[in-house]
């Protein structure tokens, strides 16, 4: 017996993963999202925005989001139609998928991403894996041949589909991250440039679960070799008023004074003055914001 | 480990310059109606990259500044255009241009104005759009207003407060409440006007205000148009009540009025915003109602004309309008009041002078003796049942207006109830308790036969109706146990069910303590019915039957309970003398029958034998003479006599045909006191129908000296005769029956008033004057309303008797009860 709130959740994910109804592309680089406005624009007023006014995006029923993070956007766009993202319950199934999707997912992050950045394509990733699961027919459709993908989101719904058993746990009931993320991965910066993008297009909900996501990695993955990207991400990416990831790392800094012993978190430091004169501030005893 | 180096976003990439340049142009794209070609990704990214360097600032007020110009040149200049000189003109003076002309060129303006509006609106929630996260972020951090309201502002001042050519110094907005009033007066001039259009231009001036703050009472439709508008209306208003007063008549202001209201209310609805509506309401309610309501009622065709000519329409809009402005109604009420009091008074007046006039006729011809007075008490009778008919019919009358016209108003049926008491128990008429009784009387003998129960019922509800307004129910108890009485021994009621259902009404009305002796009155009746039968049946066991038995029926009545003392219609000397009558021999023997038979039933109480109230048949054998028609049979007639009219018969029985008996004789004979023995020979002597017996010499008056003799040729038409005995019915009282009257009610009230004091001072013990009087006063307030001078003397007698005494050491007057 599904509970109304799962009931609702798998009919949405179901719409997201078939693209039935969809009224909407959000296009980023050669990936493309068959969204739905009411859906999309109820939540984020940058969306919104885009549909009520008689912009380019309203004509043609696309946006383009390539100047975004993909992974970012991959993100978001999960969090509006599952209320969460990088959700590992269905890893063990859908590892046969991303591992067959891993060699076209890798060769079109390659050409956006710098290199250094880690790879997607070897992450177990369900979300990622459901979504190519749905694109899977056309996978390499161009932004500009919306359509196609319209008319075959719907038959490419695979018959078992790995959503439907994703939502026995409540959604609605507080992330249970300890068990929903992948504990050997820390994801530091994934989840600090999902901060920003829903800081940038106003997700709210979105924010606080990344940030609450980056707080509980953060504590597992301290030694993490992602540590310092990650400050840097958390100090560039939002407004200097914006504390939501700021303070979690200065007061990680403070528990661990250690860390600013680390070669890399150094560089880190000596490249990212919003980081360096916070902490100078901290070890001054001064309150870390100059308000 | 390498550094990996967000794309894009760190450090000086990013030439604010640039970017800007790229967003003013889109704006202008946008401004021109070309949005279609832009990304909105593409400005949202511009603008928030720029905020998030740090140079919100810097953008908003490149932004406000690029608004600013765009509205200072383009759209300014746009509306500037459509400045023709029929718009200026009428701004000037009126009357150099047509008022379609000026409607032209009104309408070419606010055409202009919703357009450039409406424009800016659009584009500016387009750009508020793209601008989001400097709204967001920036603003919100830096409490500045948004840049959509920051540009709703620069509309205001760039466009609103802009100059215009107009001689008179008016800026765009002037123009505009101008243009906008000048539409609506000639649509209040009965023109068709743009309602649509002017409710765009108004509808902007509700979304702009004077600062930046946007509160409410800000808004420029309240600061600037609206009250231009009130004060326009204003004037406007005072002038049309000013011209209809002079030029219509009650009615057709009042229609007016009620129109332009009407009117109002509709054009905050189609034209104006409807936070108006009251306040427009105020003023046409101020103007056309307030300060003129007393003017529009006291007009020559205004409530007086409306109620005399039963104009209810009219009625009901001058208490819609009278009550719009004030609760209390106080203008209708007033006039409405005075006029059922004049009304009332013509009624009372009328009443008056129809019963005056012939009795002031009688008294002039003759030193008001018999039958004359009689005749003049008729009429009086005719005049009581004519002012009740009356006072009903006004009722009637305004009861229709009240449920019609007044909407069944609670606070004007008191009033009407307070004017109605009023003239009733005005000072200037003392008749009403009795008109009233006598209205009753006269439907009890006679107004109520062939009528169905529920004509009766209503009937009797109209007489509960009066009574309702009467004060002094204890005069009219008077009265009613007085008509009531002479109805129930006379056997004139129609029917006695009908007497029970009126007294059953009134004790619903005026409660139990009113009605128990009246009740009683009926008791005594049913019981006389009963002693009579039981009499007559008591008689037949006696013996054989006797042809020439009497047959006896008897009333028996409580004293108290009865007013005896008003039935003889003398004074009380002649009480003593009343059961001195001799009885003949034959009638004398059944009176004695009848005491032992009541005393046998009821030992130890007396009987009191008022022959002045009975009546009787007598059987009366005229011999063969020669009659005028030249026959000669014998004649036979039952006669109907009073009871002394009996008396005195009978003595002409023994009397030898030939033989006489004078006055004097018959009086000694059967001690009937002086007056009742010469009405009773007066109607059997000298009333033409029934002259039983001849008096010489003939005249009207009795003499002592006169003789009287059998009439052996008397005739009649009929077998039964009644001989009626003067001042017999229930008729209005003459001036010194009710001195008399009111001097026993009176008395009546002294004692009441005496036992009021005595009940609450038994109660309180002690007790202020002043309170004593109002607890006494409302205490009988049912009953009737005392003179506050009786109420004192009550107290000082009650003092001299000892039952209460003065306080010497209060500071007021006060009392204190003796046990």
């Amino acid at each position: 017996m599904e509970s109304p709130n799962a009931e609702l959740m798998s009919a949405l994910a179901s719409l997201f993963e078939s693209g039935k109804y969809s009224d909407l592309t959000i296009v980023c680089g050669a990936k493309s999202y068959s969204v739905h406005r009411a859906l999309i624009c109820s939540r984020s007023e940058f969306f919104e925005g885009a549909c009520r006014n008689p912009f380019r995006e309203s004509e043609t029923g696309v946006i383009d989001l390539t100047e975004d993070d993909p992974e970012a956007v991959e993100h978001m766009v999960s969090y509006l139609y599952h209320l969460d993202y990088l959700r590992n319950s269905i890893s063990r199934r859908s590892s046969r998928r991303s591992s067959q999707l891993s060699s076209p997912l890798s060769r079109r992050f390659s050409t956006q991403q710098k290199p250094k950045k880690f790879n997607l394509a070897m992450v177990e990733d369900p979300l990622l894996a459901t979504a190519y699961a749905a694109n899977m027919s056309t996978p390499m459709t161009p932004p500009d041949d919306q359509t196609n993908q319209f008319d075959t989101g719907g038959t490419s719904k695979l018959p078992d589909s790995p959503m439907a058993d994703q939502f026995m746990e409540d959604p609605f009931e507080s992330v249970n991250i300890e068990t929903s993320v992948d504990v050997e991965k820390p994801y530091l910066v994934t989840h600090a440039k999902v901060y920003a993008i829903a800081e940038k297009y106003g997700i709210s909900g979105l924010k606080s679960l990344a940030r609450k996501k980056f707080a509980h990695q953060l504590e597992l993955h301290l030694d993490s070799a992602e540590f310092p990207e990650a400050c840097q991400e958390a100090y560039e990416t939002t407004i200097d008023t914006d504390r939501g990831l700021r303070d979690i790392l200065i007061q990680t800094f403070r528990a661990h004074r250690d860390l600013t012993l680390r070669k890399d978190v150094e560089l880190a430091v000596r490249d990212t003055p919003g980081l360096a004169f916070e902490l100078f501030r901290m070890a001054s005893g001064l309150p870390v914001t100059s308000l | 480990m390498p550094l990996f180096r967000p794309q894009g976003l760190h450090g000086d990439d990013i030439d604010f310059e640039n970017t800007w340049s790229i967003i003013a142009s889109a704006f202008k794209e946008i401004h021109t109606k070309n949005a279609s070609r832009l990304s909105y990704e593409e400005l949202y990214r511009h603008a928030y990259r720029i905020v998030l360097k740090k140079k919100g600032e810097e953008l908003y007020n490149r932004v406000h500044q690029f608004e600013q110009d765009w509205l200072g040149h383009e759209v300014r200049g746009s509306i500037l255009s459509l400045f023709s000189p029929n718009l200026l003109a009428d701004a000037q003076s009126l009357g150099s241009t047509t008022a379609n002309e000026r409607r032209v060129a009104g309408e070419r303006f606010l055409k202009g104005l919703k357009q450039a509006w409406g424009d800016h609106q659009v584009c500016m929630s387009m750009l508020a759009d793209v601008l989001m996260y400097m709204d967001r972020v920036y603003c919100q951090d830096n409490r500045r207003p948004s840049i959509y309201n920051a540009a709703m502002v620069l509309f205001q001042k760039e466009i609103l407060q802009s100059a215009t050519s107009d001689v008179a110094g008016r800026v765009v907005l002037g123009l505009l409440n101008h243009v906008i009033l000048d539409q609506i007066q000639m649509e209040r001039d009965g023109d068709v006007i743009d309602k649509h259009l002017i409710k765009s231009c108004v509808y902007m001036l509700g979304d702009l205000y004077e600062d930046e703050l946007e509160s409410d009472d800000q808004r420029l439709y309240t600061t600037s148009f609206e009250r231009e508008y009130l004060e326009t209306s204003r004037g406007f208003y005072r002038g049309e009540a000013e011209l209809l007063l002079r030029d219509s008549d009650a009615g057709a202001y009042c229609k007016q009025a009620r129109r332009r209201i009407y009117e109002e209310e509709e054009r905050c609805k189609s034209t104006l915003l409807e936070v108006t509506m009251p306040k427009i309401q105020k003023v046409v309610e101020d103007e056309l109602i307030k300060n003129r309501i007393r003017e529009v009622v006291d007009m020559e065709s205004g409530v007086r004309f409306m109620i005399d000519n039963d104009r209810l329409t009219e009625l009901n809009l001058v208490y819609d309008l009278n009550s719009r402005v004030d609760d209390k109604k106080d203008e209708v009420t007033r006039a409405v009041q005075k006029r059922i009091v004049a009304m009332g008074a013509d009624v009372n007046n009328a009443a008056l002078a129809a019963s005056q006039a012939p009795a002031a006729a009688a008294e002039a011809g003759d030193k008001a003796k018999g039958p004359a007075q009689d005749k003049g008490l008729n009429q009086q009778t005719v005049a009581a049942i004519k002012w009740v008919e009356d006072v009903l019919e006004l009722k009637d009358k305004f009861d229709r207006i009240w449920s019609e016209s007044f909407q069944s108003d609670i606070l004007l049926q008191s009033a009407l109830t307070r004017s109605f008491a009023d003239f009733i128990n005005s000072s200037a008429f003392p008749r009403s308790s009795e008109y009233i009784s006598l209205f009753i009387d006269e439907n009890m003998k006679k107004g109520i036969k062939g009528k169905t129960e529920m004509e009766i019922d209503m009937v009797l509800d109209k007489a509960i109706t009066l009574l309702r307004y009467i004060q002094d129910k204890d005069l009219f108890e008077r009265y009613y146990k007085k008509h009531l009485c002479r109805r129930l021994l006379m056997n004139k009621s129609v029917s006695n069910e009908v007497e029970k259902q009126m007294i059953s009404k009134m004790k619903i009305e005026l409660g139990n303590n009113f009605t128990v002796k009246l009740e009683a009155m009926f008791k005594d009746m049913a019981i006389s019915e009963e002693l009579t039968a039981g009499f007559k049946t008591h008689v037949e066991g006696l013996g054989e039957k006797d042809p020439k038995r009497i047959e006896l029926g008897i009333n028996v009545l409580t004293s108290m309970t009865w007013p005896l003392e008003t039935m003889g219609g003398a004074g009380d000397d002649d009480e003593g003398r009343r059961s001195k009558c001799n009885f003949p021999p034959s009638i004398d023997r059944i009176k004695r029958g009848f005491e032992k038979y009541y005393n046998q039933k009821h030992s130890g109480r007396q009987l009191t034998w008022l022959a002045n109230m009975g009546s009787a048949d007598v059987k009366a054998v005229f011999p063969k003479v020669q009659q005028r028609d030249g026959s000669t049979k014998e004649r036979r007639h039952d006669l109907n006599v009073s009871t002394y009219g009996m008396v005195i018969l009978l003595l002409f029985n023994e009397l030898p045909a030939e033989e006489n008996l004078t006055f004097e004789e018959i009086q000694a004979q059967t001690n009937i006191p002086q007056n009742d023995l010469i009405r009773n020979l007066q109607s059997l002597a000298v009333a033409p129908k029934t002259r039983i017996l001849i008096k010489e010499p003939m005249s009207k008056d009795v003499k002592p000296t006169d003789r009287f003799s059998f009439n052996e040729g008397f005739t009649g038409k009929f077998v039964k005769i009644k001989v009626g005995v003067v001042s017999s019915g229930n008729k209005v009282e003459s001036d010194r029956e009710r001195r008399e009257t009111e001097k026993k009610n009176d008395a009546s009230r002294e004692y009441q008033i005496e036992a009021a004091v005595v009940r609450i001072m038994k109660q309180r013990k002690e007790l202020l004057h002043q309170q004593l009087v109002m607890e006494t006063l409302s205490q009988l307030a049912g009953k009737f309303k005392p003179e506050v001078n009786m109420i004192k003397k009550r107290i000082e007698n009650l003092i001299e008797r000892e039952y209460l005494e003065r306080i010497d050491t209060a500071e007021m007057d006060s009392y204190r009860y003796l046990a």
